[in-house]
């Protein structure tokens, strides 16, 4: 019976000893690793590196499921059986690239926040400088609109760049641009086809002040673009008055209602106050000339205006200006007291050239 | 009786050998429906902070079980424990979720009537404003510039309906900046101009 008893008693410790020692040869669990990876893949996403480092972080989390995986696969074998070698190296491997791609969103956030911010000032200098630069020149609705639409497009990105919100104003401010870019090229391209006028334009103004000098004679130059009326005696500029036009300004007059002022060689064909004008005073010219008549007779053919439609008349440069905008139905304002001047001055006959520009467009936008 | 013993011994150490619990896998899939759910409902864009928490939470409780899966004897209580603590966690995301989404609809509500309402005033003042040659080509650029408000209140509202509420909210902030910078310049002009017909006593 004692002998039985120690057998039990040795067979017993025998096992224990045995368990102990299997239990304390089996390799640890990787929960720190795993918890560290884990760590850093939160600190990670709260920092929306899954948008800034995309591919870092979902190496990252990718190598962090492995890592589970793999311990899971792990856990299914006998315990003195497992081996915890490849879920301890695929959590290094998620906590090093969620740190990675920590460092990086931080740089990227950091760097983004500023572009950002220097894109939104250069933005509203872009906007400042086309209204500043094309201002005056017409726009079509749909330009008008697409103006609009920018400055919303702007207001939003600014309000999501001030909530930290930085993708979603990227994405506004590139759209800003884009219709900032499309309007930009509307106004270059209506420039350009109006300026390929130019040519003629300079030849009339040579001609004039040509004539002007040769004759001692006095004659008006027109500069629609640069509203300026000039008045010359002998060849020589003598005057300079600021001008007010129409709004549908650019482009020559092509018949009756179309708020655009002539362009050519025209004289002054009647001087008008008191009850004979509506305005202050007002020089009434030759338009249309014989050039306009024909010019108007081909757009019909060409089908460029209407079959019915009328040429216009009494194009005047008159008083009343001074507005600081572009208001007339296709006249020249200038102040009263510089329509007194000319008044005094031109008598029926003297010479009015109208132009669009006296500087080629190079010149005026380098 | 010798071998009786025996017996009971290794089928005792045997028992310890491995001795487990039954794995909580209906808390398991319940905590993760409640994720999906608080997931479905938007909290990764309007709870952020604490969607990520709610998922770190959850992957915490996973790695306690594979822990206790490890172990020789293994316990689940801690993990049904967290389990239940995530699946609750979750119901509140979802709330706090839908709850956030609300307020930013009515926020995006009450913009897109204040900036209804200031569109009607706007043309209502442009029908007031001066009509000189000169106010009345202002006045029809500002006409072109409320059409666009319009549209983009009109667009935010579709938007509303798709639900992409905080692109909504700052579309509709927007288009209020720029009715209510028309309307301040309304309001001057027509002020300007009234003050004008009452210096010269008319």
């Amino acid at each position: 019976m004692t002998k039985f008893i120690v057998y039990i008693l040795t067979f017993f410790l025998v096992s224990l000893l045995c368990i102990i020692i299997l239990v304390l040869s089996v390799e640890d669990p990787p929960q720190d690793e795993i918890n560290r990876a884990q760590k850093r893949l939160v600190e990670a996403e709260k920092i929306k590196s899954s948008k800034y480092a995309p591919e870092l972080f979902h190496s990252a989390s990718a190598y962090y499921d492995s890592s589970l995986n793999a311990w899971r696969h792990e856990n299914e074998r006998l315990f003195l059986f497992r081996n915890f070698k490849k879920a301890k190296e695929f959590a290094a491997l998620s906590n090093l690239l969620a740190e990675e791609a920590i460092t990086v969103t931080r740089n990227k956030i950091s760097v983004t926040e500023e572009l950002l911010g220097l894109r939104i000032s250069m933005l509203e200098n872009r906007f400042h400088d086309l209204i500043e630069k094309y201002g005056n020149i017409p726009i079509n609705n749909a330009g008008r609109n697409d103006l609009v639409k920018g400055k919303l497009l702007l207001s939003e990105g600014i309000l999501a760049y001030n909530q930290e919100n930085f993708l979603a104003s990227k994405i506004k401010l590139d759209s800003t641009e884009l219709i900032i870019s499309l309007l930009d090229e509307y106004y270059v391209k209506i420039l350009g086809d109006y300026f390929s006028q130019y040519p003629q334009w300079h030849h009339w103004v040579t001609q004039s002040i040509s004539n002007s000098k040769r004759n001692k004679t006095d004659c008006i130059i027109i500069d629609k673009y640069a509203r300026e009326c000039m008045l010359y005696d002998n060849g020589r500029m003598v005057q300079k008055f600021t001008i007010e036009l129409s709004v549908n300004w650019i482009g020559d007059k092509n018949e009756q209602g179309d708020k655009s002022t002539p362009e050519g060689l025209y004289v002054i064909k009647n001087k008008k106050s008191g009850k004979d004008t509506k305005y202050y005073k007002a020089l009434l010219l030759n338009y249309p000339n014989e050039e306009d008549k024909k010019r108007f007779v081909l757009n019909k053919k060409k089908k460029i205006i209407e079959q019915d439609a009328k040429i216009g008349s009494l194009i005047e440069i008159h008083g009343n200006g001074g507005k600081g905008i572009d208001w007339t139905d296709g006249c020249i304002a200038l102040k009263d007291s510089d329509i007194d001047i000319l008044f005094e001055v031109c008598n029926i006959g003297t010479r009015v050239t109208i132009v669009g520009s006296l500087k080629p467009l190079k010149e005026l936008f380098p | 009786m010798k071998n009786n013993l025996s017996l009971s011994f290794l089928g005792l150490t045997a028992l310890l050998l491995v001795s487990c619990s039954k794995l909580p896998q209906t808390e398991i899939d319940l905590a993760n429906a409640a994720i999906e759910e608080t997931k479905a409902a938007g909290a990764e864009t309007y709870a952020h902070d604490n969607f990520i928490t709610l998922q770190d939470s959850m992957n915490r409780v996973m790695v306690n079980l594979e822990v206790q899966k490890s172990k020789l004897l293994k316990n689940y209580t801690s993990v049904v424990e967290g389990l239940s603590g995530v699946t609750g966690f979750a119901h509140e995301v979802k709330l706090e979720t839908e709850n956030r989404k609300a307020e930013l609809k009515n926020e995006i509500q009450k913009t897109i009537a204040e900036v209804k309402t200031l569109i009607e005033t706007n043309k209502q003042l442009i029908l007031e404003a001066p009509k000189g040659k000169e106010g009345a080509t202002a006045l029809v650029a500002m006409q072109g510039e409320l059409d666009s408000i319009e549209a983009a209140i009109n667009e935010a509202s579709t938007m509303l309906e798709s639900g992409d509420y905080l692109a909504t909210l700052d579309k509709a902030r927007a288009a209020k900046e720029k009715a209510h910078s028309i309307n301040t310049e309304l309001t001057e002009v027509i002020a300007k101009y009234k003050g004008n017909v009452k210096n010269k006593g008319i």
